[in-house]
């Protein structure tokens, strides 16, 4: 069964299309995001899931039924904001009793179920505080409770931690996860931050100017990006343009050769080759007695301390420029490579993956 | 470091004061001369009056027709403060949610009877209540407050709805709210205060309304009009007592006014 599908969602605005014929479904227990930058359409699609929009044509389902033309309240989805949007007239118990009291549950039936709430997110000890009394994480909670105390047929989250600063939007998103995971309920999270799809989900949908990029596990969108559009905006890429050459040997990727693995088949050009640059390993010319397979020369042209990595630009003799990142382990080799230094270059032959396409 | 000296040396600053001084004195002496003489024991005016006492109050409140004036007038006030909320609550949210293309058009008729002379719309609104013959009545003086009370409940409103977060309505619908009950449990909770304003304001202007209601009038007598009357032919101690009895009700809802957004303004609750 499947908590939400989408059937060929289009929803334009006069001339302009927000969205182009989505298709997608969240099975039960499912925790799916849609990616993207601002302006592709994902809220937009959050939005006719919680009914706020109607889309222009296609099928919308919740627990397989027509959901379509419903308004939202007679949906069951639990919407979380990016705002919160908590009610700041009213106690945190009275906001997560707003469902209950809407939903018409008996007012002895309404006691339990918000402290139950409340006990899921532990602010079982603040619930006659005012929202305003409330720190960002606290209400952040007490929307989620909110929205979890109707026991909705879907959990909906749109940027939830987008006014958060970043430790306690780290330490939110396990436990959010971690909720979601012991209530198995069925999650469409919207967000245009990579590291919290990749850390959360089960299935991300990334999408683009109103259309699905692609479809699939984090690892499969982060290591098997389908289109030049999700390599680039998931992590940092080096995408080359290439050809096959040497009778399907070898590509030539701007200069740089390397082994024709993916068995692309000979006289194939422009074909885009992707290297993450946390494969690329580069040591200080002649520094490693056994010199690596791959004879690749290179020059730092800029280097960018980030931490715990270090970017790196290294121009390759006779090739393309290609950023590099190393850990910074500490290591003196790492310390002692400056701009115009000459290095060496070596990255294994899994690390070169052919954009399908 | 005082204050004082933030803003340069003491003497400008003295001098300041003594300028707001003189203004509040001169905008506030007429009325406490008013407010002086109407507890005059005499039957004439005059300030300071020779001797005090509460005489002329007792003869306003034993009169006949001081007595069904005020009561006119409190029973219209009465009935068009609900009135002007609730039409008024609507139209700002028919202005705020609505096209964005017709508010500035809307809005403006909306507001128009407030800044138009009240004499020209005193002399519509009396041939038209002469034609569907409904003049001297209720029926005449209701919808006439209204166009000029109105007004300031959509500016008030509107004000607030400009500032209201929409998402927390989208909140209420998402948990289960139609649009009816999330703008009855959210939104007017949240605007309140500009409800309460817009409130004041309209009871404060019918009660106190003059000329419009002086063209739909020709028996009965509002208490503005009945002042007026009787001072066509007499000035007696009674006008002050009148007067002072007006303007204790009218200076007891602006205080409250006041005093209300003292509270919301401070309130951390109300964004």
């Amino acid at each position: 069964m499947s908590s939400v599908e989408l059937k060929s969602i289009v929803k334009k605005y006069g001339e302009v299309t927000a969205v182009a014929s989505i298709d997608l479904s969240v099975e039960s227990g499912e925790f799916v995001t849609l990616l993207g930058p601002s302006g592709c359409g994902k809220t937009t699609t959050l939005r006719m899931v919680a009914g706020f929009i109607r889309p222009t044509s296609g099928t919308l389902s919740i627990g397989d039924v027509d959901m379509t033309g419903v308004p939202p309240h007679q949906r069951t989805v639990g919407l979380v904001f990016q705002n919160y949007a908590l009610f700041p007239h009213m106690t945190v118990r009275k906001n997560v009793e707003f469902g209950l009291k809407m939903q018409k549950v008996l007012t002895s039936e309404r006691g339990p179920r918000v402290q139950e709430a409340l006990e899921l997110v532990q602010l079982e000890a603040l619930g006659e505080r005012m929202p305003a009394e409330l720190s960002g994480g606290q209400q952040q909670r007490v929307a989620l409770a909110r929205a979890l105390v109707i026991r909705p047929d879907v959990l909906l989250l749109d940027e939830p931690f987008g006014a958060l600063d970043k430790q306690l939007r780290d330490h939110m998103r396990v436990e959010l996860r971690e909720l979601q995971q012991k209530l198995k309920i069925s999650t469409l999270f919207v967000t245009h931050d990579q590291d919290e799809a990749l850390s959360m989900s089960d299935r991300i949908v990334v999408m683009s100017e109103g259309k699905v990029s692609q479809v699939g596990k984090p690892t499969e969108i982060y290591e098997k990006p389908q289109t030049r559009f999700v390599a680039d905006f998931i992590g940092r890429s080096n995408i080359l343009v290439g050809k096959v050459e040497s009778k399907g040997k070898t590509i030539n990727a701007e200069g740089l050769i390397l082994p024709n693995k993916g068995n692309v088949v000979a006289g194939a050009e422009g074909i885009s080759v992707m290297i993450r640059p946390e494969c690329v390993e580069i040591t200080q010319s002649g520094s490693k007695a056994t010199s690596t397979s791959a004879d690749v020369k290179g020059k730092v042209t800029a280097s960018i301390y980030l931490g715990s990595i270090v970017q790196y630009s290294v121009q390759i003799n006779k090739g393309p420029n290609l950023v590099v990142t190393q850990n910074n382990t500490g290591s003196e080799n790492l310390k002692n490579l400056t701009v115009g230094d000459d290095v060496d270059v070596s990255f294994p032959d899994s690390a070169i993956y052919i954009l399908p396409g | 470091m005082s204050s004082q000296e933030h803003y340069g040396s003491r003497l400008p600053y003295k001098f300041l004061i003594g300028v707001v001084t003189l203004v509040i004195f001169f905008l506030e002496a007429p009325l406490i001369i008013l407010v002086i003489q109407s507890f005059t024991a005499e039957s004439y005016l005059s300030f300071p009056p020779p001797s005090y006492g509460i005489r002329w109050y007792k003869e306003v409140l034993t009169s006949e027709d001081w007595l069904n004036s005020i009561s006119l007038s409190l029973t219209i006030a009465a009935i068009v403060t609900p009135l002007s909320l609730v039409l008024g609550t609507m139209a700002a949210f028919a202005l705020d949610r609505g096209p964005k293309k017709l508010k500035n058009g809307l809005q403006t008729i909306m507001i128009a009877p407030m800044v138009l002379p009240h004499i020209v719309l005193g002399l519509g609104l009396f041939k038209m209540a002469l034609q569907l013959d409904i003049d001297d009545s209720m029926l005449a003086y209701i919808p006439a407050h209204l166009t000029i009370t109105i007004p300031f409940v959509v500016i008030s409103v509107g004000a607030s709805l400009q500032t209201f977060e929409q998402s927390l309505e989208e909140a209420a619908r998402s948990l289960g709210a139609n649009r009816f009950w999330a703008v009855w449990y959210i939104t007017l909770p949240i605007i309140r205060p500009a409800l309460i304003a817009g409130g004041i304001f309209s009871f404060i202007i019918s009660f106190d309304e003059f000329i419009i209601t002086f063209f739909l009038t020709t028996f009965q007598r509002t208490l503005p009009i009945e002042m007026f009357s009787t001072l066509m032919y007499q000035v007696k101690p009674s006008i002050a007592a009148v007067s002072t009895l007006t303007l204790a009700v009218t200076a007891f809802l602006t205080a409250m006014l006041i005093l209300r957004g003292q509270v919301t303004s401070g309130d951390k609750v109300i964004k």
